[in-house]
């Protein structure tokens, strides 16, 4: 994975990200895409026109923590329903029933420490082998599916407070093509593209630009046509996806029209002010939540992916004297585990707190979070070992039965991507497999 | 289980059978069958669906024909057999049986790779990697300096490579990505308001950002002067300065400054302050806030005016960072006695610029030539020209343009200027029918008032996200003289060609090979080429990655929040690489070599006779120094290392995957991996050696380690070490650099012993001379990387025998780097497509 600070790119990759191939109407006129349900009303928390009969729909929100947890203090040592509780865990008591815990479970032939970040959504085996190509990730299937009902399809977001090129967080959301996209790190610009509505001028001159890329496109289009009779046939596939892809972009690109069109939400809050200091990561993640929040219930987008890269530079918490990827090596010294796991708390706290809230917003007779799938999990089971096996996981809310620690054997895992599979199902999305699945997560059920 | 080894076989029969269907009867002395038990007796055990040893499974495994991408296994399989690395001791073939097996895989990879040359060559269509498409946008618009390289989603590498054509995959958020970076390129590019005015814009000390803004710093001014010292509690290194202008360009920076003492009871006092010159040099770096290093300084005692001349992306905030000032105070006095910090003192800082050669800039007249440009009003009749991005950077203010391009002739001028556009985007003539479809849509948007500019910009937005401009054509069999200039550019400049080359392209000279070569030395003696030397060294030695992790505080305080001595040492080996190139040294300056490059800081770090001030100059290395070779820079040792351990994994399998390109396979998915413990209880070979009595880690580490062990005498910032540092137990020790005093403890003495190739070493000079022993595996790294950066794929089976050949040719010249560049540039790899 290049490490490059793809700022612009961000936000326009969210942008662009929208409808789906198995929509085909979609295509055929802009019209029809406005008749599809969920559209229609883009006020906060109305999803349909009638909101007795219209049940809300389901979201995704998976947080990905990638310099894992100190384990011991997050696995509990016993299964089933009572299990008994842990230092970590204890954070989220309030929600115990409405949480799973998972042990023993990774990704299939996903190693090579934190090399496997990218493959985290994707459980494409074997990163860093040098065939290795990536694969479409949970978060972008899912918007392949659900996408064109919200105004942004998906959110990718990254908190990463680290000065460190190398470190300013690594994307975990790819397309079909394993090609990365990278998640947005101001909460700000997350907020302008829901709420801010930009004047008459603003609106057109962006439509304007659409057409005129629309039209672009076009052109694109005619000149690979005639390229494709002049080239050999192993060019020709390489010329193809280039081809595919201006189509996919047209695609999509009527959809954001529509979306540009249309008024965006009101709301009351405020926008947020990032922040940028690279020594306050516990203080974005307060930042991000809240506008993760607010994603969730003006029904902006259904799914988000916050990948947490906590970096090597130094957090300003009382007792941290170190950065946390220094402290993740902590080598079982003691005193920098104290200090890791101070941080770790500081997060889960967050996290937590996320949880209650959407706990506490209540959407019909149910509440959001009984709506919004939680998933927290790491692309490694221990920071210390880089070890890939064992990831401490967490599912939470989207109206599973739920309150059982699941163990698997800790030495023989049980491959995540099944939780996947469970998840896109929950969203009536009509999958049997994903990546390396064997079936759907064994105890989890609705 | 007998049904399935039965399964297994079938398969591989197949697999084999498949080759073995255009072996003809005279070449074939040894059966399939015979090929067949062999790999059944040896190979199935560990490489079937059950066990998949080194993530090989053969009973699945394609032939080359189904499936292309199976080469690469294939070509895995029969190095592996070759070099006897395969199968293991315990199994393996006898001479004859190698031999045999051998000669039924060689000859049969053979012909499938020089098939697959003559139909449709050894590289696929090749997409511009994200540097070589800022490159040539920047060299097409002559705009001196953009950053759009960051929109384009990263390329899949390749031990590093990442211009890989077949490992190149595009999706529809590229070409959004293309879209928005030809916009904001082409914005950078137009010029429509009015000259910029060049003012110098002088502020003295007490008005700079850091003397103004109420932040907690530790700053004071005493009268015009700005006084920077570091608190203890307060570990800033960073000041601001102000905001640069908005126009995007080259500024010229003056600054006035000292290095200086501070004297005051107490800092937070009001008695009386004094300033006293300073008792030790100085280095600062001006750079842009949160990223940009521009420029270093070295302040003495005595204030002076220095200058450097610095591109700016417009409304960037300039800051001054100031490493050198102690992170304690030095000489701490309580009482009433004045207190003494070191410190900065700047007099006053100026910016004068943009520096303007011609306006409207060239970039401008690139795009729309020496039309008039004239106030635009409704009453034209045509739409409100669109707003325009000035800069080029993070911060681009969008500005509301009253202006527009006037052109009488529309459709000459419009022809004229795509043409001529398209040629050097296309890199070859391009035809009437492909200008008149951009032409058309240009005249069409103007039919609905879109003034002239506009209406040009859809067509040049076009024009940058074409297949022709992004993509590499190359027909089958040898390269015409054009695309042999673009393969060239690409390779040499990671851009288009300039006038001259391209000229040449179309006489269709450049196929005598003469005029070739002196094409390629030019090339390399223009500036541009730096962008080879940098891309080819960042690539091959991932030297980006120096960022990645900090030193710990507490293991090795004397580095933490160094960032000038990282800069140093990237530095070092840009420059020594520069070097290597630039005066076409032997290949085994890698491992060791009687210079390099250094400055002050990077002296004192390597223990090396004293230097003075901060500039990098060629200096001879004394007799018997444990430095000289990339393979001992500092960069090396702190990218194979983390912020507080050394791991001989890495950097054993950095030696050979870097250095020899022979990388290890990569651990069994369930290895484990070696804690460190920094208690300092044990050290990390003895951790080691456990690993190696496992009999399955065994076989890669006795290969891995040696190399790793040698390297361990120098610490995580490249500085030699007789001893560990620990955390807990050990002896304390103080380390004084001159100005601090930091406390820290020694743990268990480095052992740098081991063997390597067979040959015992007992330090690091020991090693190197076994190491440069393998000089032609080094060239051979070099060359495979060379090939496969200039080509876009890296070398098949049968350029084995061309780079063999070339290795050839170079021993008696010591592989000499440049040479080595240009025979790659006369066989066939790079001549054919």
């Amino acid at each position: 994975m290049k490490k490059t600070d793809n700022k612009e790119y961000k936000n326009f990759a969210v942008n662009i990200l929208s409808p789906a191939l198995n929509r085909r109407t979609f295509l055929r006129g802009a019209g029809v895409a406005l008749a599809l349900p969920f559209l229609e009303a883009m006020t906060p928390n109305a999803y349909g026109a009638d909101k007795s009969t219209s049940k809300p729909p389901m979201r995704m929100v998976v947080l990905m923590n990638s310099l894992s947890l100190i384990p011991q203090h997050f696995f509990p040592k016993t299964a089933g329903y009572d299990y008994e509780n842990t230092p970590y865990l204890n954070f989220f008591k309030a929600h115990r029933k409405n949480m799973t815990v998972m042990s023993g479970v990774s990704l299939p032939d996903v190693a090579s420490g934190h090399g496997a970040l990218p493959c985290f959504l994707t459980g494409a085996p074997h990163p860093g082998s040098p065939g290795f190509r990536n694969s479409i990730s949970l978060d972008v299937l899912a918007a392949e599916h659900i996408g064109e009902f919200t105004r942004i399809p998906f959110m990718p977001i990254m908190i990463a407070p680290s000065n460190s090129g190398a470190e300013r967080g690594e994307p975990m959301s790819f397309t079909a093509a394993g090609v990365p996209i990278p998640g947005e790190t101001k909460a700000s610009k997350l907020f302008s593209r829901m709420f801010l509505q930009g004047d008459k001028r603003q609106v057109q001159a962006q439509i304007t630009r659409l057409k005129e890329e629309q039209s672009i496109l076009d052109m694109l289009v005619e000149r690979t046509k005639k390229l494709n009779s002049k080239i050999s046939n192993a060019d020709r596939h390489k010329l193809d996806q280039y081809f595919q892809s201006i189509r996919e972009l047209e695609r999509r690109m009527v959809n954001i029209q529509e979306w540009e069109k249309k008024p965006k939400p009101k709301t009351s809050a405020k926008m947020p002010k990032d922040i940028t200091t690279f020594t306050n990561g516990v203080e974005q993640h307060k930042v991000i939540f809240d506008v993760m929040k607010l994603a969730l219930t003006s029904d902006s987008t259904r799914i988000i992916s916050l990948g947490i890269h906590m970096g090597s530079t130094r957090q300003d918490i009382n007792g941290v004297e170190d950065g946390t990827h220094p402290l993740s090596h902590h080598g079982k010294d003691p005193d920098k585990m104290k200090q890791l796991r101070i941080i770790e708390e500081l997060q889960l706290k967050e996290i937590a707190k996320f949880m209650d809230d959407l706990q506490e917003t209540k959407e019909q007779s149910e509440s959001l979070l009984d709506n919004t799938m939680v998933m927290f999990g790491s692309n490694m089971g221990d920071g210390n070992t880089h070890s890939n096996v064992n990831l401490p996981t967490f599912l939470a809310g989207g109206g599973f039965k739920h309150g059982q620690h699941l163990v698997f054997d800790t030495k023989n895992n049980y491959p995540l991507t099944n939780l996947y599979v469970s998840m896109l199902q929950r969203m009536c999305i009509n999958v049997d497999k994903f990546s390396s699945s064997t079936g759907t997560m064994k105890g989890l059920s609705v | 289980m007998i049904q399935k080894q039965r399964k297994t076989l079938l398969l591989l029969i197949a697999v084999l059978l498949d080759f073995a269907f255009t072996v003809s009867a005279e070449n074939k002395p040894y059966s399939v069958t015979a090929a067949m038990k062999l790999l059944q007796k040896s190979c199935i055990d560990c490489h079937d669906e059950d066990v998949q040893k080194g993530n090989l499974r053969l009973d699945n495994l394609a032939s080359v024909k189904d499936d292309p991408h199976s080469m690469h296994t294939w070509l895995n399989i029969y190095d592996k057999v070759s070099s006897g690395e395969m199968p293991p001791k315990k199994k393996a073939f006898s001479e004859e049986e190698k031999k045999a097996f051998l000669d039924i895989l060689g000859p049969e990879l053979e012909s499938f790779d020089q098939d697959k040359k003559k139909s449709a060559g050894r590289v696929v269509l090749r997409r511009l990697s994200a540097s070589e498409y800022e490159n040539a946008v920047k060299d097409l618009l002559h705009i001196p300096h953009i950053e759009v390289k960051h929109y384009l989603p990263a390329d899949a590498e390749y031990h590093g490579i990442e211009n890989v054509a077949d490992r190149q995959q595009i999706a529809y958020n590229h070409i959004a990505m293309y879209l928005k970076a030809a916009e904001s390129s082409l914005q950078a590019a137009v010029a429509l308001r009015n000259k910029p005015q060049v003012r110098p814009k002088r502020l003295p000390g007490s008005r700079l950002g850091a003397a103004r803004k109420a932040f907690k710093g530790a700053y004071k001014t005493i009268g015009n002067k700005l006084i920077l010292i570091k608190e203890p509690e307060l570990s800033q290194v960073s000041w601001s300065l102000f905001r640069s202008p908005s126009e995007p360009g080259y500024y010229k920076i003056r600054i006035k400054a000292n290095s200086a003492q501070f004297l005051q009871a107490g800092f937070n006092t009001k008695s009386k302050a004094e300033i006293l010159p300073g008792i030790t040099k100085q280095t600062v770096a001006i750079g842009i806030s949160l990223g940009r290093f521009l420029q270093t300084f070295d302040l003495h005692p005595e204030s002076e005016v220095q200058e450097c001349t610095v591109w700016l992306n417009g409304s960037e905030r300039l800051a001054i960072q100031c490493e050198d000032l102690p992170l304690r105070i030095s000489k701490f006095v309580t009482g009433k006695k004045p207190n003494v910090w070191d410190a900065v003192a700047i007099d006053w800082v100026e910016i004068e610029g943009p520096i303007i050669k011609e306006w409207p800039p060239k970039s401008h007249k690139t795009l729309f030539g020496n039309l008039q440009i004239k106030k635009w009003t409704p009453s034209s009749g045509l739409e409100r020209p669109r707003d325009i991005a000035i800069g080029t950077g993070e911060n681009r203010d969008k500005q509301s343009i009253t202006k527009h391009i006037i052109s009488k002739d529309p459709k000459a001028d419009s022809y004229r200027l795509l043409h001529s556009f398209m040629e050097r985007a296309y890199r070859r003539a391009v035809s009437d029918e492909e200008v008149n479809v951009m032409q058309n849509r240009v005249l069409e948007a103007l039919d609905q008032k879109v003034c002239f500019q506009d209406a040009m910009l859809i067509a040049y937005k076009a024009i940058l996200c074409s297949p022709d401009f992004l993509y590499v054509y190359e027909t089958p069999g040898k390269l015409t003289s054009n695309e042999l200039a673009t393969r060239l550019s690409l390779f040499i400049w990671r851009s288009v060609p300039d006038k001259q080359l391209t000229e040449l392209a179309r006489s269709g000279k450049l196929n005598d090979q003469k005029i070739l070569m002196a094409e390629a030395k030019r090339m390399l003696d223009d500036p541009k080429a730096e962008r080879f030397i940098n891309d080819f060294l960042t690539q091959w030695l991932d030297l980006d990655s120096i960022y990645a992790t900090v030193p710990d505080k507490s293991l090795y305080p004397e580095y933490h929040e160094q960032n000038l001595l990282i800069e140093d040492l990237v530095k070092e080996t840009r420059l020594f690489f520069r070097e290597m190139v630039k005066k076409n040294l032997p290949i085994q300056n890698i491992v060791d070599s009687n210079f390099s490059f250094l400055n002050d800081r990077l002296a004192k770090h390597y223990d090396l006779p004293k230097l003075k001030g901060s500039e990098f100059r060629k200096v001879n290395l004394p007799e018997g120094s444990v430095r000289g070779g990339i393979i001992t820079h500092g960069s090396m040792m702190k990218i194979t290392a983390n912020g507080f351990t050394t791991s001989p994994i890495k950097r054993g399998i950095w030696i050979l995957e870097r250095v020899l390109g022979t990388p290890p396979p990569p651990p069994p998915p369930n290895a484990g991996s070696i804690e460190p413990d920094t208690r300092g209880a044990k050290t990390i070979r003895e951790q080691l050696d456990k690993h190696r009595q496992v009999k399955s880690c065994a076989n890669c580490h006795k290969l891995i380690d040696p190399p790793g062990f040698a390297l361990e005498c120098f610490d995580i910032m490249g500085a030699y070490r007789k001893d560990y540092r620990s955390m807990k137990v050990g002896k304390k020790k103080t380390i004084d650099n001159g100005m601090v005093r930091y406390h820290i403890r020694l743990g268990l003495p480095v052992d740098a012993t081991g063997e390597f190739a067979g040959e015992k070493f007992t330090d690091i000079h020991e090693f190197k001379k076994i190491l440069i022993k393998d000089q032609r595996q080094i060239a051979r790294n070099i060359v495979n990387r060379l090939v496969t950066q200039a080509t876009g794929a890296v070398p098949t089976f049968t350029d084995r025998q061309v780079i063999e050949k070339l290795l050839d040719a170079s021993e008696k010249d010591d592989y000499k780097l440049k040479s080595l560049i240009g025979r790659v540039l006369m066989t066939p790899m790079f001549l054919e497509k």
